[in-house]
This record gives structure tokens, C-alpha cells and sequence, in this order.
């Protein structure tokens, strides 16, 4: 199978996920959405154990993690403006519940930059880091 | 600004082969081999020697560090 073989078949079975994901939540079905998540991952295991080459190399790794940590820097810096906005917007004009959401989505904020220190001193102890 | 360059494409050329076997022998994709090639990416010390191996040549004979 080539890669490009390969990104099609993947494609499609996202493809596929999404459809049936979608067609659940309009039907209302819950198990027919996880059944089609575990399916769809599935498939793109068995497809990957058929593509005998590399798909992820050094380069990658190193492009995903700039990625990576630009998506955290950017999210996090987001999900805490707005929340700071919901929750003075709320207090200001009594509104309990837009209150609760600003302090609903901090708190999601502090959940990701407390998941990024754990892992962030996780790989900096795999990867040989110290606190000298 | 100092740059890494590299002789890999006349190397790799001289021995007649794709960037595609190339990749295969040093364990990366393609995308990588041609990031290599161009500077746009330094490989690690891991992959460097991977490289030296294939050509049977010292790091120092195929990268070059240009100031």
C-alpha cells in the first residue's frame, strides 16, 4: 500500500466516523455514536498495521510539538479571556448562569495548563532534564 | 547566520538512489528526506549517523557546518 493509498483509506474512514457520529446525535442514538467511534478506530488500526512504512519520523514529532504547543498557548489564552469576560459580563448584569459558565471555563482552562505541566515534567524526565 | 548545509542529494544520487529507498533505508518518510535535502530541516545526531551509514562516510564528509 503507498501513502497515498493509505491517507485516502483514512480519509474516508474519518469521513465515515464523522457521518455516523452526526447521524446519532440527529437520531439521538448514543450507542450507535460509540460503536462508530471504536469501529472507525479500529479500521484505522488494521489499515495502519497494513502500511509497513514510517508515518511519523523525528520531523514530524518536532512539527507537531511547535504545533502542539502553539494550540495550548493559543486555547488556553482564549478559553481564559473568555471567561474572564463571562464572568464580570455576569456579575455586572446579574446573570447567575453566565457567571457559573466564566467560572465553568476557567476552570477547563486551569485543567489545561495543569495537564500541560504534568506532561510537560513527565517527558522532561524521560527525556533526561533536571532541576540543577 | 550560521547554517548546516549537506551533500546528501549528490551522495544519495551517486549511489542511485530515490528519495523513497533513501527514506527507507534511514527510517524516516520521504517529506523528511526532501526537508533534509533543501536545509529546511537538521536532522538529530541519531539520523546523522543514520545517513553516514548508508553513504559509509564520516558525518564531517557529508554536513558541514558554513558560517
Amino acid at each position: 500500500m503507498t501513502l497515498k493509498g493509505f491517507s485516502i483509506i483514512r480519509l474516508a474512514i474519518v469521513l465515515l466516523i464523522g457521518i455516523t457520529t452526526a447521524v446519532a446525535f440527529v437520531i439521538g442514538n448514543l450507542f450507535l455514536a460509540i460503536a462508530g467511534l471504536l469501529i472507525g478506530a479500529l479500521f484505522v488500526f488494521l489499515v495502519r498495521q497494513q502500511y509497513k512504512h514510517v508515518i511519523i519520523d523525528e520531523r514530524v514529532l518536532n512539527v507537531s510539538g511547535h504545533a502542539a504547543r502553539l494550540t495550548h498557548l493559543s486555547s488556553t489564552l482564549l478559553l481564559g479571556i473568555v471567561a474572564l469576560f463571562l464572568i464580570f459580563s455576569g456579575q455586572q448584569n446579574d446573570e447567575f448562569y453566565v457567571e457559573s459558565l466564566g467560572v465553568v471555563i476557567s476552570y477547563v482552562a486551569l485543567f489545561n495548563i495543569t495537564l500541560y505541566a504534568i506532561f510537560f515534567h513527565y517527558f522532561n524526565k524521560k527525556y533526561g532534564g533536571t532541576r540543577e | 547566520m550560521a547554517a548546516l548545509e549537506n551533500s546528501i542529494r549528490e551522495l544519495r544520487k551517486q549511489r542511485g538512489l530515490t528519495q523513497e529507498e533513501f527514506a527507507v533505508k534511514i527510517g524516516v518518510t520521504r517529506q523528511t528526506v526532501i526537508a533534509i535535502e533543501k536545509g529546511g530541516y537538521v536532522p538529530s545526531l541519531e539520523l546523522a549517523y543514520k545517513i553516514a551509514r548508508v553513504f559509509n562516510k564520516h558525518i564531517e564528509k557529508i554536513f558541514t557546518f558554513a558560517e
